[in-house]
């Protein structure tokens, strides 16, 4: 997964090292790819409740209440019964590493982890970052173009190479809407949000609608897109010509 | 039972009022047909939107930098063909607004075949009735639907889905420990 840093006026290597390391050490964490991370050593029963690390006790911690919180529909058990945390780690991530960015004084950046992008202040043409949403039908091209300063940007989708997410009420795939967009005070909570309301379907939309704070764009399988009644203010206009 | 069936009645009605004189809640949609497929064994993540050809990629390539420094490349959208949406629905399924059938919220998916709407699927039922009408403070909300519409635009950033997992490539980890040295 590709991660971008840009960090308006300066070139401070220490300060991209700082947070590329951090995301190394998330990777390495809780990657359920690699054999010997934490989560894998989880899965496999190595370990005891007694020695899990600190980030991994809070993000099982921040899972259960995002489950309590979204009336199950987010749920870190895959239907092979492995349990991962990705849909909250990685929000949950690219937030503390702008918590880390902000510690050193850093107040125009945006670091986006694979499509979950947490904005801070102006770009370089001082003005709000200028966020695509990608076509979920067309992959090439964009369909709106937010205005974003000081919120997060996630988009839970299942058009990445065949991806499935089940509703975990009855393990069915979700087919009827592709992508969901959701705008909030921070990346870590517009990821957690997504996720869950990715797996309402077509209910998920209303979710986030009800949702103080939030804001969310739904695009269904046939490229009708439903939006939530904030979403509005984010979108920038622009004349097309 | 009677009113339900009044209940669908104003539904029906209204959506076909709704499609006939593609009034705001059922848009008329200038449509994705049915045999559109989602692209998904599409792997390329590093140049999400752009066609310039001699560009640098765009904002969004992955970590591999000795110089991690990212420059604002805009990316530019090739512009698209105009959207024609005159009113005229093709085939396929829409899906309305959600509408506050003074019941409840409704979704309400209409089908339309040879032009003709033949179908209309409720996609979430009303509540139930008696407990509405008591505690009927909800307002009427309804959210927007349009078609998706391709923008020409520069952005700095792209949001879209990856891989569910949280998973970096092991040639990535690689990358970034060369960076380091």
């Amino acid at each position: 997964m590709p991660i971008t840093i840009e960090i308006v006026g300066t070139n401070e290597k220490s300060a991209f090292d700082k947070v590329f390391g951090y995301f190394q050490y998330i990777d390495e964490k809780f990657s359920t790819y690699k054999v010997n991370s934490e989560i894998s050593r989880y899965n496999r029963g190595e370990l005891k409740e007694d020695q899990f690390t600190q980030d991994l006790k809070e993000v099982f911690n921040l899972c259960d209440e995002t489950k309590k919180l979204t009336n199950g529909y987010f749920e870190i058990r895959n239907p092979q019964g492995i349990i991962d945390p990705s849909g909250l780690v990685k929000g949950w991530a690219v937030n503390n590493a702008a918590k880390i960015l902000m510690g050193l004084e850093y107040k125009n950046f945006y670091i986006d982890a694979g499509g979950d992008i947490q904005a801070e202040g102006l770009n370089e043409k001082r003005v709000p970052w200028q966020i695509g949403i990608r076509n979920p039908i067309d992959l090439n091209s964009i369909i709106k173009v937010l205005s974003i300063s000081g919120m997060g940007v996630a988009t839970s989708g299942t058009y990445i190479r065949g991806e499935h997410i089940y509703n975990p009420k009855n393990y069915q795939k979700i087919s009827e809407i592709v992508s969901l967009t959701v705008i909030g005070k921070n990346i870590y909570e517009a990821d957690r949000f997504a996720t869950a309301a990715f797996a309402m379907g077509k209910e998920g939309i209303v979710y986030i609608e009800n949702l103080k704070g939030f804001e969310g764009y739904m695009v269904d399988k046939n490229g009708l897109a439903v939006m939530t009644t904030g979403f509005e203010k984010y979108v920038h206009h622009y004349k097309n010509r | 039972m009677n009113k339900f069936l009044l209940t669908t009645a104003i539904i029906i009605t209204f959506a076909f009022y709704a499609v006939n004189n593609k009034s705001l809640e059922i848009e008329p949609i200038a449509i994705v047909s049915g045999s559109t497929e989602i692209n998904s064994s599409k792997e390329d993540e590093n140049a999400p939107s752009t066609t310039k050809p001699n560009n640098n990629p765009v904002a969004t390539k992955p970590v591999s930098a000795v110089n991690p420094v990212v420059k604002t490349n805009p990316v530019v959208v090739q512009e698209p063909p105009k959207t024609t949406s005159k009113g005229l629905y093709k085939d396929g399924q829409y899906t309305g607004t959600y509408v506050d059938a003074y019941y409840g919220f409704v979704q309400v998916q209409v089908v339309i075949e040879g032009g003709k709407l033949t179908d209309i699927i409720f996609l979430s039922y009303p509540n139930d009735r008696s407990t509405s009408r008591e505690i009927n403070a909800r307002a009427t909300v309804k959210l927007r639907a349009e078609a998706i519409q391709i923008q020409k635009a520069s952005v700095d950033i792209v949001s879209g889905a990856t891989e569910t997992s949280f998973a970096f490539r092991e040639s990535l980890g690689a990358a970034l420990n060369q960076a380091k040295i």
